[in-house]
């Protein structure tokens, strides 16, 4: 129970900082550093520097792999990783959510320099820690059971750390600007988000720190199984495991589907029921029903098998579509739509982390060589790529059917939406 | 435009359904078989370590049918 306790807190730290550089970084740039209509010009600077060096470092996750692969120290090949990764984009993280020492308005080229080299800092050593904590998995058990306990355990971790942030940023700023710059409760101030940032470093250093003293690799004859992974090994590694590749391109396309679905319901509750307000519901029902349906998976696999999880859970979210065909302007039935089809999601991931745990074997018996690392690099890397595919796609399809500014939901029509 | 999703959605299930074969018995059978060729192989060659790959079977001329 320790064990697993501790695999949590691990990859809850690990995505608290993930969402706070992923979706406050942008909200500290436009509230705090850059207030005033003139720096508009830095804000679309800050955002395509962020942009490149996302969709940039989505290639290098499968040669991260195959360093992590290549490591051998006497704590493991995954621990150091994990610590170091989480200690330097920690301190990265404090970096970026600054003005430099005033650099930003003295001098902001120098400013932008700094600014790209520090977030490339944190998106690289960010994925060694996130391969490395992820990979850890095929290497606790050569058992399909126990494996999956362990990933349950880190999901639920990650989902809580994801949902917390969202859910205490507001207040939690709000508290350290009104302890720091003495300003009455309920403004925002830089040393405000400062603090909030510090603990979201601590919170991610200390639950690596957590893991890496709690969790060990298992020492067996088929972990032995292993060479030196070139770069030609890492894309020969992965192209010749054909289980691999299979489950990649099943769930690239329903990470795909889902992040399309998912901004797409914020358009329809802005745009077609006019209720923009209503969208905090889908946060609520998803955060709860995340918990639940985690909570839920080992006991579901055992019963029913993870193939029929997959595809189960895929018909559920079918249902979800089809109320949402039908459910109109009306918030109830939308909202139902919604529960269908939220409700399966961290099962399908599960199923498919933990089939790509197991294709770690597979690959080996066909390869003749093990490679943990760059086998559990392409699950982050689908979700990456799903979520920079979609980004394009839903901007074009949001303007082709009118859905921009300050449109009403009587602009909108039913057959524009679908 | 929420019929692309939808469609994504089916061919996943599809792919997933008839393609992947790698169940949890399945890979209980590879790791029996991993654990006997690697024992086989550390037996018949007790100075290298299996990691040495020296006399591991080529991928290419197993076929065992996983």
């Amino acid at each position: 129970m320790k064990k697993y306790l501790a695999y949590a807190f691990g990859t809850f730290g690990h995505d608290a900082f993930y969402n706070t550089l992923s979706i406050y970084f942008m909200m500290f740039i436009t509230s705090q550093l850059f207030t005033s209509g003139a720096d508009e010009k830095m804000v679309g600077i800050v955002t395509s520097i962020i942009v490149i060096i996302r969709v940039g470092e989505i290639i290098f996750d499968p040669m991260i792999g195959g360093v992590v692969d290549n490591t051998n120290t006497r704590w493991g090949k995954f621990r150091p990783w994990i610590l170091i990764g989480s200690i330097v984009s920690s301190i990265g993280l404090i970096f970026l959510f600054s003005d430099y020492g005033g650099l930003t308005f003295s001098h902001p080229t120098v400013y932008l320099i700094l600014l790209a080299i520090t977030f490339l800092l944190i998106d690289v050593f960010y994925s060694f820690s996130d391969i490395a904590i992820w990979s850890m998995l095929p290497a606790i058990s050569i058992e399909s059971k126990v494996r999956t306990r362990f990933g349950t355990a880190s999901r639920l971790g990650s989902t809580l750390g994801a949902q917390i942030v969202i859910v205490i940023i507001t207040p939690a700023i709000m508290l350290f600007s009104h302890w720091f710059s003495k300003v009455p409760f309920g403004q925002q101030t830089h040393a405000g988000w400062i603090g909030y940032v510090v603990i979201v470093a601590l919170l991610c250093t200390g639950g690596a720190l957590v893991t890496c003293l709690n969790i060990k690799e298992q020492t067996n004859l088929i972990r032995k199984n292993t060479k030196h992974t070139g770069l030609k090994d890492v894309f020969r590694a992965i192209k010749n495991n054909t289980q691999l590749l299979w489950i990649a391109a099943s769930y690239f396309l329903f990470a795909f589907s889902y992040v399309v679905t998912n901004s797409l319901l914020m358009y329809y509750f802005r745009y077609r029921l006019g209720n923009a307000g209503a969208y905090t519901w889908v946060g609520v029902i998803t955060c709860i029903l995340g918990v639940v349906s985690v909570s839920i998976y080992p006991l579901l696999e055992k019963i029913i098998r993870r193939k029929a999880v997959y595809v189960g859970g895929i018909a559920f979210m079918l249902i979800g579509y089809v109320i949402f065909i039908f459910a109109g302007q009306s918030l109830g039935l939308v909202l139902l739509a919604v529960s269908f089809y939220f409700f399966p999601y961290p099962l399908i991931f599960l199923a498919t982390l933990m089939t790509i745990t197991d294709s770690v074997e597979y690959g080996q018996l066909k390869n003749g060589t093990r490679n943990e690392s760059v086998t559990l690099s392409v699950r982050p890397l689908i979700d990456k790529l799903a979520g920079a595919a979609s980004n394009g796609i839903v901007g074009i399809v949001a303007v082709a059917a009118g859905m921009t500014g300050n449109a009403k939901p009587s602009d909108i029509s039913a057959h524009g939406v679908f | 435009m929420f019929y692309i999703p939808l469609i994504l959605l089916i061919i996943a299930a599809l792919i997933f359904f008839f393609k992947v074969t790698l169940t949890e018995e399945k890979h209980d059978e590879i790791v029996k078989e991993l654990n006997k060729r690697l024992e086989k192989d550390e037996s018949t060659d007790p100075d290298s370590a299996v990691s040495d790959d020296n006399n591991f079977v080529a991928p290419t001329t197993v076929k065992t049918g996983l």
